[in-house]
């Protein structure tokens, strides 16, 4: 810590080896849990139907998992940083990148720059928007992200007419669909790429760190001179424009957009970031874990498909499934204590 | 000992922007002051209501309650499926009524016992609810009972609707709940449960009955529903979840819990339906509807939320 010309300002260089990937104490035992629950699926997946453990499919799951995990950055972000933040908005901003992309690109690969410059524009805006009204109008985060819902999709609705056109380049097509190995899609390594930078981001930078203290201890972190209010925001700023992102990835894997085709990715990136241990509250938390979350969510959608089930079961496992592993580990406090 | 009361002006933003809108329509529209169209209005905009009210007692109580859409949902399809179109009424409404009060008592078995966050408990408990909805009946369909569609449209003297008497039955077991002791004891769990805990009040108890208060209302919501519409849709519910929440917001209910009043949520709730019809009525381009009556809805919750900004830390659930 440093005092510097009487302001008060915390520099942070040292960082023990231990914490590089915020694993250490009792953070290894949440990461140990899903991925046990995964090798538990894959192992029941492939005694039900023979073949379900193969390859290929674990690279269908992988590249799955990785958009909900690319989906989920904003999020996990978002949570960290406290005061029981979180971004609704995420499925919303995804429907808007994959529909608005599909026209950008009209299916053109020299088209591919200009299209991620405007998404991320257009998203990063809708980010400022939100985030600046949750800090400087003390909105709560739930409230003004799930208004800002139809807001985005009305947007997306505005510029599409209702008829999303053009289609996915080429390029990421490939992306999305080619397969490294005859089985690990190139999609997926992208997903590690960005869990390493992220990971690096909120353990090795200022940013990371002044992350976590203001999800911990607002007043702590408004004491020793953070400014809150630009963090908050840029957080915000960086959710809407991964969201928006993802959308394009999104489209990349599945070739044509849709209205509301992101719309379920809202709640499975709060599941997911939640699985992979990061605290609602704030303060606490990994990218590794939300990859892990998930990985777990994808792999039992996957397990109950192919065992053949429909819908509606496979919705009430789901859910019950959240349940038993809510009451495991994201129990509040007695209040006696 | 007497004491004193104090006007809660928390209601005030949402019933000025409920008269603002109410103006501007009657300029808009000259049908919109005739009794036909406040009928029809009412008769949509009453499901939605009654789980504002529902929602309104959960966010009070310190928690949130975002699995009424799929109860709904859950009820909706009950009613189509369990009788024929000129059968009995009361079976339905029975196993409805009780399926919509088993969810409410398993969020709160959820929340109060297991003590899993509101927001995340409910949400797992939506998945439940839409996957039996969608189980019981996967696409659209099903008869509901004629003589609950009747009741619902029934009007006096072509003015009163009769369906207003589920919003004031629900609205009774409500003030019934308030003026008894558990009322009190309701706000002080949604203002700080440690203290209330700590003054003898039975939190996880209050928190149970809140979300069963919720399932309840959600139930005879989900009835009001498919008395209007006449048959069965799995996924009706999903998009007043959302809806009930920004109800309560703008109408003055803070949702880190322990203020506001239920009256608030129901011009909350009739203030963002007067948008859809003032949308409608401005005549604008049908693809720019939605992104014009989101942008009023945000405005609107900002107005709200801005003028009755207390300095209280924003917990969100």
């Amino acid at each position: 810590m440093m005092i510097v010309e009487g302001r008060m300002k915390i520099k942070i260089i040292k960082i023990d080896k231990e914490n590089f990937l915020r694993v250490k104490n009792g953070e290894i035992g949440k990461l140990f849990l899903p991925i046990l629950i995964s090798i538990l699926l894959f192992t029941i997946g492939q005694i039900i139907n023979p073949g379900f453990a193969s390859l290929q499919n674990i690279g269908n799951i992988f590249a799955i998992a990785g958009i909900l995990t690319i989906a989920s950055t904003g999020q996990t972000l978002v949570i960290i940083s406290g005061n029981y933040n979180i971004d609704l908005s995420v499925g919303a901003l995804m429907s808007m990148g994959a529909v608005l992309g599909s026209g950008l690109l009209r299916g053109l690969d020299k088209n591919i720059f200009l299209t991620f410059v405007v998404i991320i524009g257009i998203g990063g805006f809708f980010g400022f928007i939100i985030g600046s009204s949750i800090h400087w109008m003390s909105i709560p985060a739930l409230v003004m992200t799930l208004s800002m819902v139809s807001v985005i999709d009305g947007f997306t609705l505005a510029i599409s007419k209702g008829r999303p056109y053009g289609s996915a380049a080429p390029f990421l097509l490939k992306i999305g669909g080619n397969r490294i190995f005859g089985w690990f899609r190139v999609l997926s390594i992208i997903t590690i790429v960005l869990v390493v930078i992220v990971t690096i981001i909120l353990t090795r930078t200022r940013y990371g760190k002044k992350l976590f203290l203001i999800g911990n201890n607002r007043m702590a972190a408004k004491v020793s001179g953070i400014k809150i209010g630009t963090l908050v925001i840029a957080t915000f700023i960086l959710s809407g424009v991964m969201g928006a992102v993802s959308g394009i990835f999104l489209l990349s894997m599945v070739g044509t957009a849709q209205i509301q085709m992101g719309a379920s990715y809202t709640m499975l990136s709060v599941a997911a970031v939640v699985l992979g241990g990061t605290q609602l509250s704030g303060g606490k938390g990994s990218y590794i874990g939300t990859l892990f979350g998930s990985i777990v969510f994808v792999t039992l959608t996957n397990v109950l498909i192919s065992i053949g089930m429909k819908q509606g079961v496979r919705l009430i496992i789901t859910g019950l499934v959240l349940v038993m592993i809510l009451g495991a580990y994201s129990r509040q406090p007695r209040l006696r204590q | 000992m007497r004491t004193r009361k104090v006007i809660d002006t928390s209601v005030l933003p949402s019933v000025i922007l409920f008269i603002v809108f109410v103006i501007i329509n009657s300029i808009l529209s000259k049908n919109f002051m005739r009794a036909s169209a406040w009928i029809s209005f009412l008769q949509t905009v009453i499901p939605i209501l009654i789980i504002s009210i529902g929602q309104a007692v959960v966010i009070i109580g310190g928690g949130i309650d975002i699995s009424v859409g799929s109860t709904i949902c859950v009820v909706n399809v009950i009613m189509a499926t369990t009788s024929s179109f000129e059968g009995s009424a009361l079976k339905p409404v029975i196993i409805g009524l009780s399926a919509a009060i088993a969810i409410g008592a398993f969020n709160g078995f959820l929340v109060a016992k297991l003590r899993t966050p509101a927001l995340l408990a409910t949400f797992a408990t939506s998945f439940i609810g839409n996957g039996i909805a969608l189980t019981i009946l996967p696409i659209p369909g099903g008869q509901v009972p004629l003589s609950l569609s009747n009741f619902y449209h029934f009007k006096f003297f072509n003015t009163i609707p009769l369906a207003l008497i589920y919003v004031v039955f629900v609205l009774l077991i409500w003030l019934i709940w308030k003026k008894s002791p558990m009322g009190v004891a309701l706000y002080a769990v949604g203002h700080n449960k440690y203290k209330a805990f700590f003054s003898g009040i039975e939190v996880y108890k209050i928190q149970f009955y809140t979300f069963v208060f919720s399932g309840f209302a959600a139930g005879i919501a989900g009835l009001c529903i498919s008395s209007n519409i006449s048959a069965g849709d799995p996924r009706i519910g999903s998009v007043m979840t959302l809806n009930s929440v920004a109800a309560c917001v703008i109408g003055g209910i803070s949702l880190a819990g322990g203020s506001g009043t239920v009256i608030g949520s129901i011009f909350g709730a009739m203030f963002i339906y007067l948008i859809l019809i003032t949308v409608m009525g401005m005549n604008v381009p049908v693809y720019y509807q939605d992104l014009v009556s989101g942008i009023i809805i945000v405005i609107g919750i900002i107005i709200a939320v801005y003028i009755q900004k207390r300095g209280r830390p924003t917990k969100t659930y």
